[in-house]
């Protein structure tokens, strides 16, 4: 797996400052996409070991509330062989950090997949849901278009809610 | 031989122009009376001798002098005496009216730079073009008259700035902390009119808003009042009321239930009191008050008092977040007043006693920028009086804080303390003059301090000797004292009571010009923290020799950003790092370009703050956060945990077009930057409202194009 970027102190993907991880590659092309460059999956740089060192550095201090992960499409065969174990490790090695996961798949297709489920088993919220360019708009929160959906995993989980209190009132 | 011109020019001795000057006076006294050629060049090099021997430059007002003791010596009186009456009428052609031309431009609203200045006066309003003729007259008598001409020299040529000269003539002060407590408790007197201790909260409000309008005209920086001297209102209001529903047959619990609701209407008409009187009231200084409003729950006693303290800081957030109406019936963001939030153990995390009030807060500032946090915590740490105590209080206004001060008592006060005033060195001047040598570098800094001290004693002098009839709010009714009729307020000036601040600005740039690094590097930082403790020692030895509270200041440079600009350019030329864009950094701060995130900012930040016990502030820049007031949250504990004073630079727009309220952009159009909704494209200014902070004030009307495109340039923190 490849990816292209990691932003150290996101505020625009998901509640509190978060480590946002965007992997390359996906095969959707959703046309108005606000991504484009991070389809292939050569873009960016490979995702080693020491990647994954830098990004639990990046989770420890108190005020990063968890991670973010975005694409491309982290659901695509090749870098959910990859993500499974690494989120597997971020929320065995940091459990109070919480992880949100955007894709272009919906929940049901998701469901389906035993490997999908180990990934969706880490996730405290998933966005999911292509983007429908004709559905965009802007005002909406954490999402692109409006048959896009936030799911709080953890509730359905029987945890407590991803949102916290009073969050996304 | 070198002689020294009166604008500080030097210039070759030319003994023609002595023989010249003499026999001009000569030729208008009777012939009787007159030198003959011979005489007047004797005279002539008697002077040119007196010069050489000297050894140095001589100045102008020094040659004039010999060449009157010449012609005394030599018995030419009549010859003396025009000479001297013709020096006299020069001199006082000198020092004539040189306003004129300014006051007519404020007139004609044509002076770009006073339109620039400050982004709360509206030069266009008859009683501000008051407020800035009589600070053209001030400024006029202060360059003339009350300064010395070397302070005035280096001001104008930016290696210092000598602030508030508008109001130095008169005998004004910078800003303070108004003690409302002992004004509200014990009674006041406005414009001659006494006004006792108010019997409601509403009636406590109205009194506050009338003293903090009289204050605002007696000074021209800003006032900071505490919430808490008013919390303990809302329980007489509560008394009474309870007293008056006393006589009526409903059960006890349900007269409870009245009496909380009808406190609770009390305290939402008294807030909004305070917040309307305070943006639509202007003082003679031609703008509303500057005014800060501390909201610290430790300040009032525990119990009932620091509940209704709560509830008073609850309405106030939510009235805030409201915002008032602009004239077209937009609700928009107040540029008054500024809040000031203290954060403390028991309002930090999701299980204190308080933290509902910080998450209301935390929306509060995403929504309109304000509150600013203070942590009790640092600060507590950090200020720490004679007896061995860490105090927490707020801020004067807008950043100056007071020194740690305990009374004949020992008791530690700071209420109704205040700021003397500010004088400011421009580092990038001294580390362009000292040219990356350290040895020059704290030399040249030595004469620039001393400057700035001697400007600094002037500030004080002024004071000296005010008394208490000048501004009778202040001296004689509480606000800061309570002297009696005709008393000088000098005591009041000496022995830490109040603080004078040396100011610095461009550190940034300074340590970039001396050692190629940025602060943000381990080298740069060691550097600035150096200078920064440098810049310490010579308060302190201030402090120690003259008994006056002196201390470092990180100031907010305005428009002075622009002109020390403009002059570092002018004298050193462009400098990559230094002198290539149109503004220098405030204080410490780290460069508006440099990309770093909030926390890294602020913690990096939070050494040099400490350095700065005059006052300073932190911000970050970001961006449109009232979708996740979590991150909010995540910044203000963490200035609770590092640092004594920050803030957020959020976003606070709205497009009366679409309704959008998030972030408005800025896009070029014709060569020309413009305002932009993002959602309905409307570019038309005029249904836009749009508000950022520069220089620690929120603006609301539009910038000049140099401004936008620093706004512009601002990266973000997060």
């Amino acid at each position: 797996m490849n990816y292209s970027a990691i932003k150290p102190c996101d505020i625009a993907d998901g509640t509190g400052v978060r480590v946002s991880l965007f992997v390359s590659g996906c095969r959707r092309h959703c046309p108005g996409c606000f991504n484009s460059s991070t389809w292939r999956f050569g873009a960016g740089r490979p995702f080693t070991e020491g990647t994954e060192e830098h990004i639990l550095r990046l989770l420890a201090p108190d005020y990063i509330r968890g991670l973010s992960v975005l694409g491309g499409e982290p659901f695509e065969p090749e870098n959910r062989a990859v993500l499974a174990p690494f989120l597997e490790r971020v929320r065995a090695a940091l459990p109070s950090k919480d992880v949100w996961c955007w894709t272009g798949f919906t929940l049901e297709e998701l469901d389906a997949e035993a490997e999908c489920r180990r990934m969706l088993g880490c996730i405290d919220v998933l966005v999911d849901g292509p983007f429908v360019q004709a559905e965009r708009d802007i005002s909406l929160a954490w999402r692109g278009s409006r048959n896009q959906r936030v799911v709080d995993l953890a509730k359905r989980r029987g945890e407590a809610s991803a949102f916290g209190a009073s969050l996304l009132k | 031989m070198k002689i020294i011109k009166r604008n500080g020019e030097e210039r070759e001795f030319d003994v023609a122009r002595i023989e010249n000057a003499i026999a001009k006076a000569s030729a208008s006294v009777s012939p009787l009376d007159a030198l003959t050629a011979r005489q007047i060049a004797r005279c002539a090099a008697e002077v040119e001798q007196e010069c050489s021997r000297l050894r140095r430059a001589v100045g102008v007002e020094e040659i004039q002098d010999m060449v009157e003791r010449s012609l005394m010596r030599g018995g030419f009186l009549a010859v003396a005496k025009h000479y001297v009456t013709y020096r006299y009428e020069r001199a006082l052609a000198r020092k004539g009216n040189t306003t004129d031309a300014k006051v007519m431009s404020l007139l004609d609203s044509v002076n770009e730079t006073v339109r620039q200045e400050n982004s709360n006066k509206n030069p266009a309003v008859v009683s501000v073009q008051r407020d800035y003729m009589a600070g053209e007259t001030s400024r006029d008598l202060t360059r003339r008259l009350l300064l010395p001409e070397d302070i005035v020299k280096a001001h104008d040529e930016g290696l210092i700035h000598f602030h508030d000269s508008d109001y130095y003539a008169q005998r004004m002060h910078n800003c303070s902390l108004v003690n409302l407590d002992d004004m509200l408790q014990n009674g006041t007197v406005i414009s001659g009119v006494m006004i006792e201790r108010p019997h409601s909260f509403s009636t406590a409000c109205n009194v506050a808003t009338q003293i903090i309008a009289q204050v605002a005209s007696c000074q021209y920086g800003g006032q900071t009042v505490s919430l808490a001297h008013l919390a303990p209102f809302v329980d007489v209001s509560r008394q009474k009321i309870r007293k008056e529903l006393e006589g009526s047959r409903m059960p006890k619990a349900e007269r409870e239930r009245m009496v909380e609701q009808r406190v609770m209407e009390e305290i939402r008409r008294g807030v909004q009191t305070i917040q309307y009187q305070v943006v639509t009231l202007m003082t003679t200084n031609g703008q509303a008050p500057f005014l800060s409003v501390s909201m610290y729950l430790n300040e009032a006693r525990e119990g009932r008092e620091r509940e209704d303290l709560a509830l008073v800081m609850e309405e106030v957030l939510k009235q805030r977040i409201q915002g008032v109406k602009n004239e077209a019936g937009a609700w928009i963001t107040p540029a008054f007043p500024k809040l000031l939030y203290v954060l403390q153990e028991d309002n930090v995390r999701e299980d204190g006693r308080w933290f509902y009030l910080t998450r209301l807060a935390a929306e509060c500032t995403a929504k309109r920028m304000v509150p600013d946090y203070i942590s009790e915590k640092v600060m507590k740490a950090n200020k720490i009086d004679a007896s061995g105590e860490g105090r927490c209080y707020p801020c004067m206004g807008c950043r100056s804080f007071l020194t740690p001060y305990v009374d004949k008592e020992g008791k530690p006060k700071y209420y109704g303390r205040f700021n003397q005033g500010v004088v400011t060195v421009n580092l990038v001047d001294v580390a362009l003059s000292a040219d990356h040598e350290w040895e020059d570098f704290w030399m040249i800094l030595d004469e620039r301090l001393e400057l700035c001290h001697r400007a600094l004693k002037c500030r004080h002098e002024r004071l000296e000797g005010t008394l208490s009839d000048a501004a009778p709010i202040l001296w004689r009714h509480g606000a800061l004292a309570r002297l009696p009729r005709g008393e000088r307020i000098d005591p009041l000036l000496h022995g830490g009571y109040s603080t004078l601040s040396l100011g610095y600005a461009g550190l940034w740039e300074c340590v970039f010009a001396m050692t190629g690094r940025k602060l943000t590097e381990p080298e740069g930082e060691a550097a600035g923290l150096e200078i920064m403790k440098a810049l310490n020692s010579y308060t302190a030895k201030w402090r120690e020799a003259e008994g006056v509270a002196y201390s470092l200041y990180g100031t907010p440079i305005e428009s002075t950003t622009y002109r020390f600009a403009k002059c570092l350019q002018r004298r050193f030329g462009i400098v990559p790092g230094v002198t290539d864009k149109s503004y220098i950094t405030n204080s410490y701060h780290v460069h508006v370009t440099e990309p770093v995130d909030a926390f890294a900012k602020l913690a990096l930040e939070a050494k040099f703050q400490l350095l700065s016990p005059g006052g300073a502030i932190s911000y970050v820049e970001v961006p449109d956060m009232k979708g996740n007031i979590e991150a909010v949250l995540a910044v203000v504990r963490f200035i609770y945990d590092n640092i004594i004073y920050a803030e957020l630079n959020t976003k606070s727009d709205y497009c009366q077009k679409c309704g959008w309220d998030g972030e408005m952009q800025i896009v070029e159009q014709d060569g020309k930057l413009v305002w932009k909704c993002p959602r309905c494209g409307n570019t038309d200014q005029s249904t836009m409202n749009v508000a950022r902070r520069t220089c620690g004030y929120i603006g609301t009307q539009f910038w000049n194009q140099g401004r936008t495109q620093e706004i512009r340039e601002r990266v973000l923190h997060l």
